[in-house]
């Protein structure tokens, strides 16, 4: 990574520690918002199973799901929203970086920062509740973490393929509320695909955000065969390659359209 | 009188807004239909595979979700444009205006967006009720209805409660959006069991007033044989004194209030 890029990236931190006890209350407001989900799966008890799953699976697919959608969540970027509705992106197109590299590191250190707050929060869940973790194996945590890092390109392209509509439209903020409900639905954070009627579960599982959460987690949980990761992994690959293909061919268009009123 | 003549006022500029604007009132509608079967789904994919859940049936879980959305769309309603904006006219001192009115700055500063069209919302929520208390096939009391909608009311002025208090911490902190979020989010738990407190000792506190907001309302219904319960008079007791809590904290945060801004 060039020395510019290193600068936006140690900006970005800094930034984002300025805003320290934002960052505590907004992980908390959304660690409470998940939280009865968790709580009714315990009051039930670890034995108890709703389809294939055991309350226990479903505390830590629920746990698991809730710090990997911190770092995977496909969020409008605002920045690139901002930039483009105010003109200010001719300002920053003349700089001499890529504008689409800033945007991946903002996001990157953004969600990985708070994805580590998530993951040492969450932990005080499985130290005080004796959650037994012992059906993830090494192979299935490996195979986790490789769909982890192709997830989160994934995700930071889906959140910029949303961003950039605002080339073509005055209002994202409408678009951005029905994301909020339907990309947790698809992502199996509402509730595992599994557990749906067999005809939704079989559309959202080969759309690009079950690769967000849900497939991932399930990976790492031993719900999938071998073949089963592989062909996923297969899929997740050639979503990225189509998305990013579509992405550039978008900002390309979006440039064209760009009037930079106001920059 | 004079409070009805302004509320009327209010809400005639509202509606003259509102329509104004068809599309938004459109796509709100839909979001909060959208929201309440989101919330709906959770529990019936559940129940697809449950008879029951902690103990609550599928049609009792749709009154508690539906109650929740009740709460949550009345106090969008009558407040939520309101005190939303508090905190940025305390921050650009634009608040000062509210204080020179000639009657209680309070009222003005809690009604004067309020958006009545919000309310057709409701329709979906009540219907559900309806449908669901009928499907139990209960006969329930005239007694236990109107308590049902006592303690809705108390519901929405708890949340009305804690929302204003959040909003004049921006007399004291530079930034409070988050705080906000946070406080927020305390109400998120509105359309769970209250069993669920049982296994969250640890958060008790920040889970309690979400879930009793709706829980108690709900169980005026579904216990119609006992309403006033031990937890029910503490809940009535609670919502006088967080009410009086925060005319007290709004009144002795504006001594610290310096018209900063414009």
């Amino acid at each position: 990574m060039s020395n510019k890029y290193l600068v936006i990236s140690q900006k970005k931190i800094k930034q984002t520690f300025i805003y320290r006890v934002n960052l505590i209350f907004t992980f908390l407001g959304n660690f409470i918002s998940f939280l009865p989900i968790i709580l009714i799966f315990l009051t039930l008890g670890f034995n108890q199973y709703i389809g294939n799953y055991s309350g226990n699976d479903l505390v830590i697919y629920y746990i698991a799901a809730f710090v990997v959608s911190s770092l995977t969540y496909p969020n409008i970027r605002y920045e690139i929203v901002n930039d483009i509705h105010s003109g200010n992106l001719s300002n920053i197109l003349i700089l001499p970086f890529n504008y689409n590299i800033y945007i991946i590191i903002e996001t990157l250190i953004s969600n990985l920062i708070f994805m580590i707050t998530t993951l040492v929060f969450t932990s005080i869940l499985f130290a005080i509740n004796y959650i037994n973790l012992s059906m993830i194996s090494l192979g299935n945590f490996l195979f986790f973490m490789l769909f982890l890092l192709f997830g989160t390109s994934l995700s930071i392209i889906l959140g910029s393929l949303f961003s950039i509509t605002a080339f073509w439209t005055e209002r994202v903020y409408g678009f951005a509320e029905f994301l909020e409900y339907v990309i947790p639905l698809a992502m199996g954070a509402i509730l595992p695909l599994s557990l749906f009627p067999d005809i939704i579960k079989n559309i959202l599982l080969y759309l690009p955000f079950s690769y967000l959460s849900y497939i991932p987690v399930n990976i790492m949980l031993g719900k999938f065969s071998i073949d089963e990761i592989l062909l996923h992994l297969y899929l997740l690959l050639t979503w990225n390659l189509i998305l990013l293909a579509l992405y550039s061919y978008l900002w390309r268009r979006g440039l064209k359209v760009y009037r930079g009123i106001g920059g | 009188m004079y409070y009805f003549r302004v509320i009327k006022l209010y809400i005639k500029y509202s509606i003259r807004i509102k329509l104004n604007y068809k599309t938004d009132f459109y796509i709100e509608m839909i979001s909060y239909l959208i929201q309440l079967l989101m919330s709906l789904l959770f529990f019936e994919v559940i129940f697809l595979r449950r008879s029951s859940l902690l103990g609550w049936s599928v049609d009792q879980i749709q009154i508690l979700v539906a109650t929740s959305f009740v709460i949550n769309i009345l106090y969008d309603s009558i407040f939520l444009e309101s005190v939303s904006k508090i905190s940025r006219l305390i921050k650009n001192g634009y608040l000062d205006q509210y204080l020179l009115y000639p009657y209680k700055y309070f009222f003005h500063l809690s009604v004067n967006k309020i958006d009545i069209l919000r309310l057709t919302s409701l329709l979906p929520a009540i219907i559900l009720i309806i449908i669901s208390v009928n499907n139990l096939e209960m006969k329930i009391s005239y007694t236990a209805i109107i308590s049902y909608l006592v303690f809705i009311l108390l519901a929405v002025v708890i949340k009305f409660s804690f929302t204003i208090i959040v909003s004049f911490t921006a007399i004291y902190l530079v930034q409070n959006m988050a705080v906000k979020y946070f406080f927020n989010s305390l109400f998120t738990p509105l359309s769970y069991p209250i069993q669920i407190l049982s296994k969250s000792k640890l958060f008790f506190p920040v889970l309690v007033i979400g879930v009793s907001l709706s829980n108690i309302p709900v169980n005026s219904i579904l216990n119609y044989q006992k309403i006033l319960t031990s937890s029910s008079i503490l809940f009535i007791i609670a919502s006088i004194l967080i009410f009086i809590f925060s005319m007290i904290f709004v009144k002795f945060s504006l001594k610290y209030y310096n018209s900063g801004g414009e």
